[in-house]
C-alpha cells in the first residue's frame, strides 16, 4: 500500500523535467495547502468569536436600555403615586359637600403640581386626574376632557381599575380622551382610591409621549443600520423608529419570532442580509426590549480581518514561492554542475570535467568522489594510451628485429662459398648488400622511412636473393618519382617480397619475374608487388592473414604482422590486398595514403 | 530562463497587489452611495391640511431612507394650475433626477410636464394624474373604486337610516382635476339608482370658507337635500361645518373624503356619518420609493393604488383603524 503510493508519487515528481521545477511545485502547493487549512480555521473562528462578541455586546446594550426603561417607568409611577396620595387631589374628586373655596383652593395646587410636573418634563402630554366629566383636573386646568369619549369604557381605565396594583400601561394608543387632541402616547394609569369610602373610584394617568423612550433606543443604536424596538406582552408595538411606516402597511416587524424564541437572541437571514434579533424582557413592564443588528455591520471589522489574512497569506505564498526558488536553486545547482560535468565526460573532455565543491553534504561528497573518479579514469586511460603506444613500439621494433637467422645463415653460406670459388665480386656485391640490409634494419630509430629508402633496402634484399638463386630470379623495379620521399612505414615491403619468392617464384621451374611498381592518384600510394610465380590457391589466399602463418623457417614476420603495422598506423582502410591466380602468379597491393605537402618535413 | 522566473514572480506579487487593492477598494465604494436629487411638488403645502401634511412627511421619510435629496415646494392654492406651472418650470431649472408632482389640473399642467420629460427627468405622479400618459410611475389612491366606496356608504346609508326621498348634493374641490372627476364618478356608480337623486354638484376650488357658503347656498336652494358628499378634506369640511352651524346634523347625511382633526372631531359629534380616507403618508412615502426605484434603474409597476379606509363612528378608534387617522407622531411635541 505504502509502497505503491510512493511509486506514484515518484512518478508526480518525476513528471517535473528538472529537481527544482518539482521542490519549487512542492513547497508551493504544501504551504499552499497550509495556508489555507490556516486561513479556514482563522476565518472561522475570527468570524464566530465576533459573532459571540457581538451577541454579547447586544445582549448589555438591550439589558441596559431595558433597565433604563425600568427606571424610568418606576419614576412615572413615583410621581403618580405622590399626586394619587395627595389630599388636595382626595378634595377636587370626592369631597363634593366642600366649600366652593376649599375645592378651588385645592384644585390650584393640583394644578400648579400638574404644570410643574408637565414643566420639567418634555416626555409628559397630559397629566390627569379624573373621576367623571365632572370632578377632573387635566393638565393646566385649561384642558377639557372630550365630551364625545367615555372613560370607562377606554381599556388604559378598565385594566388599571381591574389590577390589582391598581396601576397599568397601556400600549401604544391615539389619547382621545382629550378635546382636539389626538396624540400617540403610552398610557401609565393609577387608580385613586376614595380615602373616606376606601372604594377605586378615581383614576389618575401620565400620557407620555416617545422622547424619552426613542431617546433612550436612539442613544442605543447598535451600528449605523442597526436599531432597537419595544414590545408589549401581547405582540402590540411600543416604540419603533419606523412606527409610522409600520402602522401604514409598509414595513413588518419580526413579532412572532421575538414573542416566540426562547433564547436571548435569534438571527434571521433576509434576501441580502441577515440580522441579529437580541431579546431583553422586563419583568417589571412586561415589555420586550428587542435590539436588531445587521450581521454586515457587526462582521465589517471582520471583513476587513478576513481581507488582512488573505492578503498576509497571498504576500507569505509570494515570499514562500520566491525563497524556495531561491532555496531550490541553492540545492540544485551543485547538481546541475555535476550533470553538466558529466555530459563532458560523456564526450570524453576530461580536463573540463572537474567539478567546484560548494557545499558539505551529500552532493559535495558525491562531486568529490565523481572528481576523483574522473581523474583516475582520466590517469588510467592516459597510462593505458601511453602502455599502448609501448607495446605498440616494442612490438615494431620486435617485428622489425626480425630479420630471418635462416636467411642470415644462407647468405653468409652463400658468400662463403663464393669466396671459396674465388669469386671475388659476387662476394663484394653480396656482402655489401647484406651489410647494407643489416644496417638498414637496426640503424633507423624511426617508425617510418622515405619510400626510396625501403625500396633500396629491398633492392639490397632482391640483389642477396637473386645472387643466391642465380638464373632463376630477376626482378625489376619501378618507383613514381614524386611519391620516392613519401614515408611509409618500415620494413613492410621485404616481407611480401619475401613471401612472393618463397611461396611463388621459388617452385617455378622456369626464370621468375618479380615487379614492384609504385604509383599515386590523388589520395593514395599503391605499391604493387607482382611475381609470376606459381600463384596461390583459394585457400591459401583466404588464410594468408592469418596469425599463425608466422613462419620462422622461412619468414620471419609474416603477411599478418604487416596487415597490422600498416593498419594500426594508417587505419583500416589501408594495407595489404592479395590478387592470385594458381599457376599464373601473384599480385600483392600495398595501400597507403599519400602525404601531400608534408614530405619535405618528414625527410628532414 | 533565470528572467524570466524572475518575472513571473514579479507578475505573482503584483498579482496579489492587485488583488488586495481592488478589494479595498472595493470596500471603500460600498461606503459611498451616489445620492440623487428630486423634487416634490405637491397641490399645496398647508399645515391645516392633514392630507398634504402626511404626504410630505411620507415623502421625506422615504427620502431619507433611499438617500434621496428631497425638496419640496408647492403652490399657495389646489386651483393654482399656472403657479404650479411657473415652479415646475423652476425645478426643470434645477435639473433634478426625478420630479413628483400632484397634478392640480387634469389638463392645464399636460404641457409644462412634458418638457419635464424631454429635459430627461423622471417623472412621478402623485395623488392625481393628467391627461397625457407620459408619467414614468404613478403613485395615488385609486379615485374611482374610493368614490365607489363612499358612494355605497352613502347608499347604506339611505337604505338603513331610511332616508326617504333622498336629495343628494356634491360639494367638489377643483374642477377638472384627475380626482374630482373620478371620485365623483365612483360616487355615482357606488349610489347606483339612487345617483339620479343628484341634485348639485359644484365645485369650492379647495377652500373651507368657499365649501361652507357653497354648502349654505345649496341647502338654501333646495331645502329637502339630505345628504353631501364632500369630494376632499376642503369640501366635507366645510360642508361638514356649514350642516353644524345650520343645525341640521341630524336631518342632513354628511359623508366625505379625506382625514383630519377637524374631521374626526366632526365625526364623533356625529356631524360625520362616515368618510373615506386615503393613506396619504403612505403615498407620499412609496411616490418617493417608487422614484427612487426608477432612478436605481429597477422596474416599477406604472401605477401604484396606495389605498383607501372608509371610517364609521363605530370603527374610528380600531387599533387597525387609529394607525391609519392619526399620523404617527412619536418625537414631536
Amino acid at each position: 500500500m505504502s509502497e505503491k503510493e510512493k511509486k506514484q508519487r515518484k512518478t508526480v515528481i518525476g513528471r517535473f523535467k528538472s529537481i527544482r521545477t518539482a521542490m519549487l511545485f512542492s513547497f508551493t502547493l504544501i504551504i499552499l495547502v497550509a495556508l489555507s487549512i490556516f486561513l479556514i480555521i482563522a476565518l472561522t473562528y475570527t468570524e464566530n468569536t465576533v459573532m459571540d462578541n457581538a451577541v454579547s455586546n447586544t445582549s448589555k446594550i438591550i439589558g441596559q436600555v431595558n433597565y433604563d426603561i425600568d427606571s424610568y417607568i418606576d419614576y412615572m409611577e413615583n410621581i403618580s403615586s405622590v399626586v394619587v396620595n395627595n389630599e388636595d387631589v382626595q378634595t377636587v374628586l370626592f369631597e363634593d359637600e366642600a366649600s366652593g373655596v376649599k375645592r378651588v383652593a385645592a384644585e390650584e395646587r393640583v394644578i400648579s403640581q400638574f404644570r410643574t410636573i408637565i414643566d420639567s418634563r418634555d416626555d409628559i402630554y397630559n397629566i390627569a386626574a379624573v373621576r367623571n366629566m365632572d370632578h377632573y383636573v387635566v393638565n393646566d386646568g385649561y384642558t377639557s376632557l372630550n365630551s364625545h369619549v367615555d372613560i370607562a369604557s377606554q381599556d388604559w381605565y378598565q385594566k388599571a381599575m381591574e389590577s390589582d396594583t391598581g396601576i397599568s400601561l397601556s400600549p401604544s394608543h391615539v389619547q382621545n380622551a382629550i378635546t382636539s387632541s389626538y396624540k400617540w402616547v403610552i398610557t401609565l394609569s393609577r387608580v385613586i382610591t376614595n380615602q373616606t369610602t376606601n372604594v377605586r373610584e378615581g383614576l389618575f394617568f401620565i400620557d407620555l409621549n416617545y422622547s424619552a423612550i426613542s431617546n433612550l433606543c436612539n442613544n442605543n443604536k447598535i451600528g449605523n443600520k442597526g436599531y432597537l424596538y419595544i414590545l408589549d406582552e401581547n405582540g402590540n408595538l411600543i416604540y419603533h423608529p419606523q412606527q409610522q411606516l409600520i402602522y401604514g402597511g409598509l414595513k413588518t416587524e419580526r413579532v412572532d419570532e421575538v414573542l416566540e424564541c426562547k433564547n436571548d437572541h435569534f438571527i434571521v437571514s433576509d434576501d441580502n442580509d441577515s440580522k441579529l434579533y437580541t431579546i431583553s424582557t422586563s419583568e417589571k413592564t412586561g415589555w420586550t426590549v428587542v435590539g436588531v443588528a445587521y450581521n454586515s455591520e457587526l462582521l465589517k471589522n471582520n471583513k476587513q480581518t478576513q481581507l488582512l489574512y488573505v492578503l498576509v497569506a497571498l504576500v507569505l505564498l509570494a515570499a514562500v514561492v520566491i525563497l524556495s526558488s531561491i532555496i531550490s536553486k541553492g540545492i540544485t545547482k551543485p547538481v546541475e554542475d555535476l550533470r553538466d560535468s558529466m555530459e563532458k565526460v560523456e564526450q570524453g573532455e576530461f580536463d573540463k570535467a572537474s567539478v567546484a565543491i560548494t557545499t558539505n553534504n551529500e552532493i559535495g561528497s558525491l562531486s568529490k568522489s565523481f572528481n576523483l573518479m574522473t581523474d583516475r579514469i582520466q590517469n588510467l586511460m592516459e597510462q593505458n594510451v601511453y602502455e599502448q603506444e609501448q607495446k605498440r613500439k616494442s612490438e615494431m621494433k620486435a617485428l622489425q628485429s626480425q630479420i630471418n637467422p635462416h636467411f642470415l645463415y644462407n647468405t653468409l653460406d652463400s658468400i662463403i662459398w663464393m669466396a671459396e670459388g674465388k669469386k671475388n665480386e659476387e662476394v663484394v656485391l653480396m656482402t655489401s648488400s647484406l651489410a647494407r640490409l643489416l644496417r638498414q634494419s637496426i640503424s633507423n630509430e624511426d617508425e617510418l622511412v622515405p619510400i626510396r629508402q625501403e625500396i633500396d633496402y629491398v633492392k639490397s634484399y632482391l640483389t642477396i636473393q637473386k645472387m643466391r638463386y642465380k638464373d632463376k630470379l630477376e626482378f625489376q623495379i619501378e618507383v613514381d618519382p614524386e611519391v620516392e620521399w613519401n614515408p611509409i612505414v618500415k620494413l613492410v615491403l621485404q616481407p611480401i617480397v619475401e613471401n612472393a619468392i618463397y611461396h611463388g617464384l621459388k617452385y617455378k621451374e622456369t626464370k621468375g619475374m618479380l615487379t614492384i611498381n609504385v604509383t599515386k592518384d590523388t589520395q593514395k600510394i599503391y605499391i604493387r608487388i607482382h611475381d609470376d610465380g606459381v600463384g596461390m590457391n583459394q585457400d591459401t589466399l583466404d588464410h594468408i592473414f592469418d596469425h599463425h602463418k608466422v613462419n620462422y623457417k622461412s619468414n620471419g614476420v609474416g603477411i599478418y604482422n604487416v596487415q597490422q603495422r600498416l593498419q594500426l598506423h594508417y587505419g583500416e582502410e589501408y594495407g595489404i590486398s592479395y590478387e592470385s591466380r594458381e599457376l599464373e602468379g601473384t599480385t600483392a597491393t600495398i595501400i597507403i595514403p599519400l602525404n601531400k605537402g608534408g614530405d619535405g618535413d618528414e625527410n628532414e | 530562463m533565470k528572467t524570466n522566473k524572475r518575472l513571473i514572480l514579479v507578475a505573482l506579487i503584483l498579482i496579489c497587489l492587485g488583488i488586495g487593492s481592488y478589494a479595498i477598494y472595493k470596500n471603500a465604494e460600498l461606503d459611498e452611495q451616489k445620492s440623487y436629487q428630486v423634487i416634490l411638488i405637491p397641490k399645496i403645502v398647508d399645515e391645516s391640511n392633514d392630507f398634504w401634511t402626511s404626504l410630505i412627511e411620507g415623502a421625506k421619510m422615504a427620502a431619507e431612507e433611499n438617500n434621496l435629496q428631497l425638496q419640496v415646494t408647492a403652490p399657495d392654492s389646489e386651483d393654482a394650475y399656472e403657479q404650479q406651472n411657473e415652479l415646475i418650470q423652476w425645478a426643470i431649472d434645477q435639473k433634478p433626477d426625478a420630479l413628483i408632482v400632484a397634478p392640480t389640473s387634469y389638463t392645464q399642467n399636460s404641457d409644462m410636464l412634458q418638457k419635464v420629460k424631454d429635459n430627461n427627468i423622471k417623472l412621478v405622479y402623485v395623488d392625481s394624474q393628467t391627461d397625457r400618459k407620459i408619467e414614468d410611475a404613478a403613485v395615488a389612491t385609486d379615485n374611482i373604486e374610493t368614490g365607489t366606496q363612499l358612494g355605497d356608504y352613502a347608499k347604506e346609508l339611505i337604505e338603513s337610516t331610511p332616508i326617504e326621498e333622498p336629495s343628494i348634493g356634491i360639494v367638489g374641490h377643483v374642477k377638472g382635476a384627475s380626482t374630482a372627476i373620478d371620485r365623483e364618478t365612483g360616487v355615482r356608480s357606488g349610489l347606483g339608482a339612487y345617483a339620479e337623486n343628484i341634485e348639485e354638484v359644484v365645485f369650492c376650488d379647495s377652500a373651507f370658507g368657499k365649501a361652507y357658503d357653497l354648502t349654505v347656498d345649496l341647502i338654501r336652494k333646495h331645502p329637502h337635500m339630505n345628504v353631501i358628499v364632500g369630494l376632499n378634506e376642503y369640501s366635507a369640511v366645510g360642508a361638514a361645518r356649514a350642516i353644524k352651524d345650520l343645525g341640521l346634523k341630524n336631518k342632513v347625511t354628511v359623508v366625505g373624503f379625506d382625514s383630519s382633526l377637524e374631521e374626526i372631531q366632526l365625526m364623533e359629534e356625529g356631524v360625520f356619518k362616515g368618510i373615506v380616507i386615503q393613506k396619504s403618508f403612505n403615498m407620499g412615502y412609496l411616490g418617493v420609493e417608487q422614484t427612487a426605484k426608477l432612478l436605481n434603474g429597477e422596474q416599477v409597476d406604472e401605477f401604484l393604488n396606495s389605498g383607501s379606509k372608509l371610517i364609521t363612528m363605530n370603527n374610528i378608534y380600531t387599533e387597525e383603524n387609529q394607525k391609519l387617522l392619526f399620523p404617527f407622531v412619536g418625537e414631536q411635541q
